[in-house]
């Protein structure tokens, strides 16, 4: 759907039209075990309930894979790779919500190998949330939280006062 | 004031003259609406708890009494018993959850679909209070989602996730006064692609002569010309057949309302009226309500996040970002308040008939929102009004 090296803006818009087809999710319990209802995405044990995979792709590393079946939505996004700093200070947020994955609902504890950030949308989660509103907060957290140029203009900027302190405190 | 009957509706059912409404909150209870008054309202008068997990599907027969299955594979038929709703055992012999359930036109046989990919068709021995169940053999892959009976109560139309339509014979041997469906119980006579993906719904139309299946791709397949007591009529040649595929969501669920006309609704939260020309082709022909507030707009919309949550944003945004003037978020719609659609899936449909078993163009939709909404087809305003309790 996405060419290589499109700018943001029709890559949200095409994530967000992805999402919006692929949120249809019908709340159906297990086919192999008594009273469980369990994510066929993380199961993956009954082929005929997965689709074929949405692959969106910016540019070479960055990319959206939306994996689909019939009660639940796995969403892996595999960020821009960037230099050693901001790779720290991303993982460091990243991290930060994923400890929460409890209170946010649709996050995965871990994500999916080779991705940065996973999140595992049920049916139940259709039920109890905005579908809008759970599309846009995918979204923002794809698209501000992974950005960490504010944090490095603070840790640079920081830098540079403590550097001129230290000028200071060793010229006078 | 108005109030949403629960906040997520899961299945929900009508008796024959409109005036007794069930309801599954999605749990394990069945709620029991009933008209009082004149002003339409309507209110809560029995919960039934007997099933311990969630109810899957209801449907009431024309004597006024109903089924209801459920995820822990039980079944009860609910009859009024003097002032109280009394349960009948369906033993369906099910290990695995029930998912839909459907009498038959007749009102003497049951039909359940269940995940452990099979169908069970109950019936009532005579003199006793109970019901017991016919397994068919083995021939489904996958969960059975959806059952339609013919109008003559010989053949069931089924289907499944593993994305095929079948057609059974469901006449029980020695069940007398059934209609006569060629081969034996059980015998599958059509098996056809749902469409692209798992199937949602099934529906005959009121002559038998078509069926629609609504599967995931989202398109709806329309099968004409079948004939229950034709064999050969039944193994369809293409022609007879029309794939439709939408622009919308799939359709969770599909209902022919003529033989010309069938509505459908789905995870768009609206209803759709499909038509057939006189050429015999099937098309949109409109969408009953307005757009609903569940489309999302391009503009970037911030995610209605809960206030501690937008919180623990804010914390994250630098000084920097935070003294720029905060941008109006406009609210999301409150879920459930408008007039118009729904504002999330819709679950269930129920076509209003009349004693002949005609469908009157009047339907009833429950939807994740928590509402039922009633609908007229044949006014040009489509929706009629958001049921509300007092």
């Amino acid at each position: 759907m996405c060419s290589i090296g499109v700018s943001l803006v029709p890559y949200v818009d095409s994530i967000r039209e992805a999402l919006f087809r692929s949120l249809t999710l019908v709340d159906s319990p297990c086919q192999h075990i008594d009273g469980y209802s369990k994510p066929e995405i993380e199961l993956q044990n009954s082929k005929e309930l997965l689709l074929d995979p949405i692959e969106l792709h910016r540019s070479e590393q960055e990319r959206v894979i939306v994996e689909r079946s019939l009660n639940s939505v796995r969403i892996n996004v595999q960020l821009k790779r960037v230099r050693d700093l901001e790779t720290w200070l991303r993982s460091k947020r990243i991290a930060f919500m994923m400890q929460r994955a409890d209170n946010i609902d649709i996050i995965r504890r871990k994500p999916v190998p080779g991705f940065d950030i996973s999140f595992l949308v049920t049916a139940r989660h259709l039920q109890v949330f905005d579908k809008a509103a759970l599309i846009d907060f995918i979204i923002t957290l794809m698209t501000e939280l992974a950005s960490v140029n504010d944090l490095k203009r603070l840790i640079s900027s920081r830098g540079r006062i403590s550097s001129v302190s230290i000028t200071k405190a060793l010229t006078t | 004031m108005s109030k949403r009957l629960a906040s997520v509706i899961s299945c929900h059912g009508w008796n024959l003259d409109g005036t007794i409404l069930a309801v599954c909150p999605n749990n394990s209870e069945i709620h029991l609406y009933e008209v009082v008054g004149n002003g339409g309202a309507f209110s809560r008068t029995t919960i039934l708890k007997q099933h311990r997990q969630l109810v899957s599907s209801i449907d009431w027969n024309r004597r006024d009494s109903f089924v209801s299955c459920s995820h822990d594979s039980t079944a009860f038929v609910w009859s009024l018993d003097g002032n109280h709703w009394t349960p009948d055992v369906v033993f369906t012999r099910l290990k695995l959850a029930a998912l839909c359930v459907r009498w038959s036109p007749c009102g003497r046989k049951l039909a359940i679909g269940s995940s452990e990919m099979r169908i069970c068709i109950s019936h009532q021995e005579k003199g006793e209070k109970w019901w017991v169940s016919k397994h068919f053999r083995r021939c489904h892959s996958s969960s059975v989602v959806a059952v339609a009976w013919h109008p003559l109560g010989a053949l069931l139309a089924t289907t499944s996730t593993d994305g095929r339509c079948r057609i059974f014979n469901a006449a029980p041997p020695g069940l007398e006064g059934e209609g006569h469906a060629p081969g034996a119980f059980g015998d599958v006579l059509m098996d056809v692609e749902a469409g692209v993906g798992w199937g949602h719904a099934v529906a005959w139309s009121p002559s038998g002569s078509q069926l629609v299946v609504s599967s995931h791709g989202p398109a709806l397949h329309i099968l004409s010309g079948l004939d229950c007591a034709d064999t050969a009529s039944l193994q369809l040649p293409g022609t007879c057949r029309q794939l439709l595929e939408l622009t919308q969501l799939p359709l969770r669920c599909v209902t022919f309302l003529s033989e010309t006309s069938l509505v459908g609704a789905g995870f768009d939260g609206q209803v759709f009226l499909f038509e057939k020309d006189s050429g015999g082709v099937w098309s949109f022909a409109l969408a009953l309500s307005p757009e609903p507030e569940l489309r999302i707009d391009g503009g970037g919309r911030r995610a209605g996040v809960s206030a501690a949550f937008s919180a623990k944003l804010a914390m994250f945004r630098s000084p920097a970002k935070k003294e720029r003037p905060v941008e109006q978020t406009p609210s999301l719609p409150e879920k459930g308040a408008a007039a118009t659609g729904h504002s999330n899936a819709v679950v269930d449909l129920h076509v209003f008939t009349d004693a002949a078993g005609v469908p009157t163009g009047r339907i009833s939709t429950a939807g994740w929102d928590g509402r039922v909404l009633l609908w007229d087809t044949g006014s040009d305003e489509g929706l009629i009004k958001a049921l509300h309790v007092t």
